[in-house]
């Protein structure tokens, strides 16, 4: 049975040492939830404080019903991956995953039928005997979650799984995670600040800044409405061009003014006096060649990066570098001029001062 | 100047003898005669008999190999009224040291693990004390350790001597333990714990294991210092238990009757055999060992 975790008015470490300051959260039952953010921003320590590794200064952690503020780990149904693996070296890949369970005295014969179907969902029936240094790093990180597969837990904790791992690798054991949240059905806390990661897996991700929670949503609304300029700075590759200026609320729309020039905001209706604002593009929001039919500015193509399916070119227009996402057989030439046509009706609007989102 | 580019470069470098490397070189083999000769001239001597001794030879191999001083030296020569050689002593020093060390090197263990990675509450001035207690001089205990353990009745017993050592032991293992349980990674214990495992369950199951070449290291280092030693012996063991060293000195510095060099010697050499074999038998462990541990402070 999938569980809900809640965490209240959650403080990790005091004064000026605090990590994580009175965070609020709720984690729905099965959800896959993804903490995501820079390093150093408390979440880690907040997946150790949910695992019970950490004290709290303040507030409560709730696992379903009970109060595991106070409980122990092992007493919290919960298993853990760490981005280290951190395999037991001096035990093999059957005693690692079965160590949990004969600690806690499952009698033989069941522990032998729990580590058979764990090994069997992970593919390691070929290891088992082997001793973790001579696995391969996809293969340590599998014996990992293999761990917490045997012990039945109700919540699967990660830190990082799959940081140590090379691009192909983290690719393919993405993908194995996901399925295995998908036949588990159990409630999963990931921590990564590789946003790919977070996008893909999360059924909503949280993104910490500071021990502090700045927006937490599904990826596709943190993707298309970041709560403020932190999350649209660091959500997206490459990141949200960034344009300062002015909007005026005006009758049936709003105007926005910038130095490269004057834009009508169709539809969008903002209060009437003026407001030093950023606007966030997408670069797919920036579309290239004329007569689009959206807010056109003269450019100079400055770089090309091209990825294979698809190129990104920045542009240099007055002090501005534009990033615009086009074709993968993109025909242009660096020192080349371009006309960019700006999507500013579905551009995201925040304050210059606070860095909030503007509605 | 030699010329940096040589024209005829090709492959490896070649091997070049200057004055400096000459001069490495005799150091290293006066080094090594210093330390090698004294061994050398206490072998040969203790298989002389007296009359070839006294011809004063010293460096010259015996003329016949002669076991007797061995005999003797082990089972006859006399410290004072007391004739039974070092083989008392011996037992003796294999009844202190292997206690002694079992019980330094595991609670250093214990020690070392639980403040690497349960941290309890002061462990770190505990650490701090532990370690300047290690640097303390043995000999300004020695009254308040003559008081504690008579206090405890144990002054003059196999125990007390085994507690003495295991008290003066603990700062150095915990030490080297504290240390090299700080390399292994946190997240190891933090797993264990999510598994379940308590304090004792990962400390054996997972934490000894993975601590052999540190317990062959603190054990070789505990065990040659417990059996060199002679100022605790000859303090707290009592007369039935003196240690090899102490049984040693008084069998060399007996004054009267002839000085019978050929025993001293092999009484020395024995003496000196059992640390000496335990280095031979385990230099590599005892390297990566010492490696291991230095890593990370």
């Amino acid at each position: 049975m999938p569980v809900p975790v809640s965490l209240r008015s959650v403080d990790i470490g005091y004064g000026a040492t605090a990590v994580v300051k009175n965070l609020n959260l709720e984690i729905a039952a099965g959800e896959f939830l993804v903490l995501l953010g820079p390093s150093g921003c408390g979440k880690s320590t907040l997946l150790n404080a949910i695992a019970g590794l950490t004290d709290l200064a303040k507030g409560e952690v709730w696992i379903g019903e009970r109060n595991v503020t106070w409980a122990d780990p092992k007493d919290r149904g919960i298993g853990m991956v760490f981005q280290s693996y951190a395999l037991y070296p001096n035990m093999n890949v059957e005693k690692n995953l079965s160590f949990g369970l004969t600690v806690a005295g499952v009698p033989k014969d069941e522990i032998v039928r729990r580590v058979a179907r764990a090994s069997a969902i992970l593919q390691l029936d070929p290891y088992l005997k082997r001793r973790p240094s001579e696995l391969s790093g996809g293969q340590r990180q599998r014996v990992a979650i293999g761990r917490a597969l045997v012990r039945d837990v109700d919540i699967f904790l990660f830190d990082e799984p799959l940081s140590n791992l090379d691009a192909k690798l983290r690719t393919e054991l993405r993908v194995e995670i996901k399925k295995l949240h998908h036949e588990l059905a159990s409630t999963m806390i990931y921590v990564t600040h590789d946003q790919v990661e977070a996008m893909t897996l999360a059924n909503r991700i949280a993104i910490m800044r500071d021990g502090v929670i700045q927006q937490l949503a599904t990826p596709r609304e943190i993707y298309q409405r970041p709560a403020n300029l932190f999350v649209a700075g660091f959500i997206g590759s490459p990141a949200m061009n960034l344009l300062k200026g002015t909007l005026l609320g005006s009758d049936g729309g709003s105007l926005f003014r910038s130095s490269l020039g004057e834009f009508d905001l169709p539809g969008k209706a903002f209060p009437a006096e003026p407001r030093e604002v950023v606007a966030g593009l997408r670069p797919e929001q920036i579309i290239v060649g004329a007569g689009s039919g959206l807010a056109e500015i003269e450019a100079t193509i400055s770089v090309i990066d091209a990825m294979g399916p698809e190129t990104v070119i920045w542009c240099r227009a007055r002090e501005n570098l534009l990033s615009a996402r086009v074709a993968g057989d993109f025909p242009g030439q660096v020192d080349e001029g371009i006309t960019l046509g700006l999507d500013l009706a579905n551009a995201s609007f925040f304050d210059q001062d606070t860095g909030q989102r503007l509605p | 100047m030699r010329d940096p580019f040589p024209q005829s470069a090709n492959g490896p470098r070649p091997d070049k003898v200057t004055p400096a490397r000459l001069g490495l070189y005799a150091f290293l083999v006066i080094a090594a005669l210093f330390f090698l000769l004294p061994a050398y001239v206490m072998l040969v001597t203790s298989f002389k008999s007296m009359e070839e001794i006294r011809s004063a030879q010293i460096f010259s191999l015996p003329h016949l190999f002669d076991w007797s001083a061995w005999i003797k030296a082990w089972s006859s020569a006399c410290a004072g009224v007391n004739c039974t050689g070092v083989s008392a002593g011996f037992w003796n020093s294999v009844k202190i040291t292997i206690p002694a060390t079992v019980l330094s090197v595991l609670l250093g263990a214990v020690t070392g693990y639980a403040l690497s990675f349960w941290r309890p509450p002061g462990g770190k001035i505990l650490f701090a004390a532990i370690t300047i207690g290690g640097f303390i001089p043995l000999q300004i205990f020695l009254f308040p350790m003559v008081r504690a353990t008579a206090m405890l009745g144990l002054y003059n017993s196999l125990a007390g001597i085994v507690l003495v050592h295991v008290v003066f032991g603990l700062p150095l293992t915990t030490l080297l333990f504290r240390n090299y349980y700080a390399s292994i990674p946190v997240e190891l214990f933090k797993a264990a714990r999510v598994d379940g495992a308590g304090f004792w369950r990962i400390f054996v199951s997972l934490m000894l294991p993975l601590s052999l070449p540190m317990l062959i290291v603190a054990g070789l280092m505990q065990m040659t210092g417990i059996w060199n030693d002679f100022l605790l012996g000859l303090v707290f063991a009592g007369r039935d238990n003196l240690p090899m060293t102490v049984q040693l000195n008084n069998i060399v510095t007996t004054t009267t009757g002839q000085r019978e060099y050929n025993v001293h010697m092999a009484a020395t050499v024995l003496t000196a055999l059992v640390p000496l074999v335990a280095y031979f038998v385990s230099g590599r462990w005892f390297v990566r060992g010492i490696t291991a541990g230095s890593v990370k402070g």
